[in-house]
């Protein structure tokens, strides 16, 4: 039997590339806003259209996917402080809307700049007219250098930080973390998760009960390991 | 000194705005005046550097700092952090330079922000006092002066800083022929 690299030639290395490292400000490039459908694993019927927005830099890609909102959505969340007061965040659908404008700053800041002057209106009736506006307004800004901000979540995902909020002065959402653009910094509150999570430790093997005990006394020896080539 | 309590008569001459013939009517107690002065206590601010310290519930900034930043009375001043070479410092400013003019505190007249709570706690890993350097984009980063800055290394970062060598004793051993590889089982 003959082996040889030639059928291998020129696959050494996997062409998929990393996600960009969490907890860390990224220059990269904007690759550009895309529509996506994704099939249901439940309900195989069921086509989840959403938009990907997509960054990459020469340590890998990061792709934010943003989700149809549904009705609950449009609701803002009702939440207790610590200290007993009553906290009011942005509904899903405006922290979607701040999350669109702040990349259109970044992206397209002319246009950004036209939105807030009311030089410019722009909004779209449906879903499908919302993605099709957020890919045509980014389209202008593909290439285009810039910085994100990501962070680990609790499960261990890399993603934007949580950056909505409500103005108490006036009730509107403002966003008061910026995640993209020459201005981000961590806070606080991220600079302590983020040393929490570098200086964690994992829990110990020997605290794991594997169950080996039990079939200890099965022995490996006479398992052959012959291979048939 | 001593104030004495007493009822007086006296005359009045509003033209003059004099008064003549004083006479005690009937004399009261007599008690010990206390000085009291107002307190002259300041923040002490003899460094010719600009610098901050950090106090249980805010930031002290000297007036050098407050100087070098245009900081006026009622500025909202923030704190972050960002990562500058290795080191994830503590930076300081007008809320303005962090991209958001709600962020941070309020300057008091005395040169004080308000810093409590999770703020505070993050801050005191880093120390107590702080020297600054201006950055060029309006903050400044704080240095602190009574603990070294520990290097932030992510695992990544960590893995690029640490060396990797493969020995071998002889180079020949590595040395492939052209012809593919046989087995023979």
């Amino acid at each position: 039997m003959n082996f040889n690299f030639e059928t291998t030639a020129g696959a050494s290395q996997g062409t998929s590339r990393a996600v960009l490292e969490g907890n860390k400000i990224h220059e990269v490039v904007f690759k550009g806003i895309f529509e996506r459908d994704i099939q249901g694993v439940k309900d195989a019927s069921q086509v989840y259209k959403v938009l990907d927005i997509k960054f990459e830099n020469e340590n890998g890609v990061f792709t934010d996917t943003v989700w149809e909102p549904k009705g609950s959505d449009g609701d803002r969340r009702e939440s207790t402080s610590f200290k007993g007061e009553k906290l009011i965040s942005p509904s899903n659908i405006e922290a979607m809307m701040l999350k669109f404008k702040h990349i259109i700053d970044a992206i397209n800041p002319e246009l950004g700049e036209q939105i807030d002057n009311k030089e410019k209106k722009i909004g779209a009736k449906d879903w499908t007219g919302l993605k099709q506006v957020m890919v045509k307004t980014t389209e202008k800004g593909i290439g285009k250098t810039t910085n994100i901000k990501l962070i680990i979540n609790n499960k261990g995902e890399v993603q934007f930080p949580y950056f909505a909020n409500i103005d108490k002065s006036n009730g509107n959402p403002i966003i008061t973390n910026n995640f993209i653009g020459d201005k981000l910094f961590f806070s606080s509150y991220e600079q302590k998760k983020m040393s929490t999570q570098a200086t964690a430790k994992p829990t110990a093997a020997s605290s794991f009960d594997l169950g080996t005990t039990a079939s200890s006394s099965q022995s490996t020896e006479d398992v052959d390991f012959d291979l048939d080539l | 000194m001593k104030r004495i309590n007493a009822v007086l008569n006296f005359d009045y001459d509003p033209e003059t705005d004099t008064i003549s013939n004083i006479t005690v009517v009937s004399e009261g107690s007599i008690s010990e005046i206390k000085k009291t002065r107002k307190s002259t206590k300041k923040v002490k601010d003899d460094s010719n550097l600009p610098m901050v310290t950090r106090e249980e519930n805010k930031l002290v900034l000297n007036s050098k700092l407050i100087e070098l930043l245009g900081l006026v009375h009622e500025d909202r001043v923030g704190l972050a952090y960002k990562k500058i070479g290795k080191i994830n410092y503590p930076v300081l400013g007008k809320a303005e330079t962090f991209g958001n003019k709600a962020s941070g505190n309020k300057l008091t007249k005395t040169n004080t922000v308000a810093f409590r709570g999770n703020n505070n706690i993050v801050l005191a890993e880093y120390g107590t006092t702080f020297d600054v350097e201006l950055c060029d984009e309006g903050y400044v980063k704080l240095i602190p002066l009574d603990k070294p800055m520990k290097e932030d290394l992510t695992v990544q970062e960590a893995v690029k800083t640490i060396s990797m060598e493969i020995i071998t004793e002889d180079d020949t051993d590595y040395e492939l022929e052209d012809e593919a590889f046989k087995f023979e089982l």
